[in-house]
């Protein structure tokens, strides 16, 4: 019974942190105001504030502290009958965090990976240590910024049970699809259906066992929504959209090497797609730069080895021996993981309809280009594997097909739109 | 009453999302998930996943945290195909000890069945922690087997057969009789993929041969006077 309440306080207290702790003011400006949203632009930015906190070997008590007091300031002074009037897809969005967080408290599991690297990282952090210490654990090319916030919400406020801290993973995964169902345009009856249907399809106890592809999974799409935005000028206020795609990109090269790839491919695109002014495309290409050159810069101080990207292992004359091989191994296994992600399979087969039924617009050329860059990322991910490539394909594509997999979901709301039309 | 015409209007609508939030609780597995919850305490549960001493052995790792205090992080090593169990007592304010010295679900003599499937006998689960393959067992379903053939050893690594050991073998074979073998190596401690073993000249249609046991090694050995704390395959070791 005592950890039913935990759960219930633990999500309540996770939604208030990061709502109230962030001034709303200058979002309201640029954004459409629906707390969903607010809710959504806040956990970028409040992931991004525990970031840059994780650099510094100061211990996060005093960061509690601050994001505690200022978000209950902020809850005072908030006009709350704006936002604290009842609506269903509140209640819903609690509840599906609810329920999936009971069956985390019950499952228990931990992942593979998460056994051997996320969660030996995540009791660094929850053990007082900083970001400098993790170079005695395995992986430490790894990036650690889902293992800090899971010590956060692990720590903060219960201090109790580990998976407090994953709740916040769930947390992420309902709300990114409750906001990415804002692009259908429909009333709200309509969008949270679709959120439902979304979460029943892709929900797996697997994305909550500590592993990181659930994170970029939200990441990738929150992401979309904002380009989908960008393309269709839906967007007041572009420049503030290609901040919070920068912020965003920036969390995601902080919690898994792919985040690189996944996010950088939607910013090299919208560079050329967005109809940006000249000052956005300067932030996106000084923003990009500056958040990598920031990684390089801190991997060095950890003076960690880029152990999982030996390319003198994997680029000799076996991987040219092999590589008809390999590619053969990388597309079965593709077609069986696709079939196995309802996400992908749909979306390939309306991003089809839609080239079919509709004129070929950004969006379109769009989607089909992320699609073509994400494929070739999978291919050379997989052949330039040190390890025996077959074994990384059974063990690994399927994770990093899934967390591309949210972006494959505008097919179905461009196609919803265009229809409305 | 202008909202009960919204309802009115919407009333499909709101079944469909009823019984999309009813199958998302079925999918999810919440009412079984909830009562496990209910009815059973987390360290419980912990044990229930991670076993006492089989799997992680989660159960024994916290007994060793509660009967002794560590000064260093224990090497923990797993005989099962498994992530390693550090996680358990981690502690990231301590340096690693140098040796290993919990084991978990250990084998004094692993060994390694093989049976027979197409033509070729193919392993049937993994060994860990080995570093000589010892002898040869081959079960025969008579008495007496006479062999004089060669035996070869093999694994597929990217699609391509790699020899790993062989073997001319010339005499009678009975249930009994182990081959000796001897061969250093650690090849074997495989976490995925099958080992093959094929007989040359050999008739696999006659079902002469049940299966046959490679026996290994532990690379770690320790008298009974090394442990300090044990329970069934689980050992803390001086």
């Amino acid at each position: 019974m005592i950890e039913t309440f935990l759960i219930f306080f633990q999500i309540l207290f996770i939604g208030l942190l990061i709502f109230y702790s962030i001034p709303s003011s200058i979002i309201q400006v640029t954004f459409n105001s629906s707390s969903l949203n607010l809710l959504m632009i806040n956990l970028i930015i409040f992931m991004n504030i525990l970031l840059i906190y994780s650099f510094f070997a100061i211990g996060n008590i005093y960061l509690f502290f601050v994001l505690f007091f200022s978000s209950l300031y902020l809850f005072m002074k908030s006009n709350k009958k704006k936002y604290f009037h009842f609506k269903i897809e509140y209640l819903l969005i609690y509840f599906y965090i609810f329920s999936i967080s009971i069956v985390i408290a019950n499952q228990l599991e931990l992942g593979w990976d998460a056994k051997f690297f996320w969660f030996l990282k995540t009791i660094s952090f929850y053990q007082n240590n900083n970001l400098f210490d993790l170079g005695k654990l395995p992986a430490t090319d790894y990036p650690h910024l889902g293992s800090y916030i899971w010590s956060f919400f692990w720590k903060f406020p219960f201090d109790k049970f580990e998976y407090l801290g994953r709740i916040f993973y769930v947390f992420f995964y309902v709300v990114s699809i409750f906001y990415f169902c804002e692009t259908f345009k429909t009333n709200k009856l309509n969008k949270i259906i679709f959120a439902s249907l979304i979460i029943l399809i892709t929900y797996n106890y697997e994305l909550f066992s500590g592993n990181q592809e659930v994170l970029i999974f939200c990441l990738v799409l929150f992401s979309t929504k904002i380009v989908f935005e960008i393309l269709t000028k839906k967007i007041k206020n572009p420049k503030f959209a290609v901040i919070l795609l920068l912020l965003s990109f920036n969390s995601a090269i902080w919690i898994k090497n792919e985040g690189l790839f996944l996010i950088g491919f939607m910013l090299f695109l919208i560079l050329i797609l967005g109809n940006l002014n000249l000052t956005e495309k300067r932030i996106i290409c000084f923003g990009s730069i500056l958040a990598i050159m920031i990684r390089l810069i801190i991997f060095k101080f950890q003076n960690s080895g880029l152990e999982s990207f030996e390319f003198e292992k994997t680029l000799n004359l076996e991987f040219f021996e092999n590589i008809i091989v390999n590619l053969k191994t990388i597309f079965f296994y593709s077609t069986v993981y696709i079939l196995s992600l309802p996400a992908i399979l749909l979306g390939l087969i309306l991003m089809f309809v839609n080239l079919y039924l509709f004129k070929v617009d950004k969006v379109q050329i769009f989607i089909i280009s992320y699609a073509i860059l994400n494929i070739f990322f999978i291919l050379a991910a997989f052949l330039l594997s040190v390890e025996n490539v077959e074994w990384q394909v059974r063990v690994g594509l399927k994770r990093v097909m899934f967390e591309s997999s949210s972006f494959y979901l505008l097919t179905s709301a461009y196609l919803f739109n265009k229809l409305k039309e | 009453m202008l909202k009960k015409n919204k309802f009115k209007q919407n009333v499909s609508l709101y079944l469909i999302l009823f019984f999309l939030i009813f199958v998302s609780l079925i999918k999810i597995d919440f009412f079984r998930q909830f009562y496990f919850m209910y009815t059973n305490n987390y360290d419980q549960r912990m044990i229930n996943k991670y076993g006492y001493c089989g799997k992680d052995s989660y159960g024994f790792l916290m007994d060793l945290k509660k009967k002794y205090s560590f000064n260093k992080n224990p090497i923990i090593l797993n005989s099962k195909v498994i992530p390693l169990s550090t996680w358990v007592l981690y502690d990231s304010n301590k340096e690693f000890d140098k040796y290993p010295k919990i084991f978990l679900n250990y084998q004094k003599n692993p060994s390694l069945v093989f049976k027979n499937y197409n033509n070729q006998f193919v392993s049937q689960g993994h060994v860990q922690l080995t570093d000589m393959l010892k002898d040869i067992t081959i079960n025969t379903p008579n008495k007496e087997l006479i062999l004089d053939n060669k035996i070869i050893i093999s694994k597929f690594h990217n699609k391509k057969k790699m020899i790993i050991f062989e073997k001319k073998i010339n005499g009678v074979i009975s249930k009994t009789k182990t081959i000796s073998t001897n061969f250093k190596t650690d090849v074997f401690n495989s976490r995925w993929g099958n080992f093959l073993i094929e007989i040359d000249d050999f008739d696999y249609n006659k079902n002469e041969i049940i299966s046959i046991i490679l026996n290994f090694r532990n690379k770690y050995n320790f008298n009974e006077e090394d442990i300090i704390f044990s329970k069934e395959n689980c050992f803390y070791v001086k």
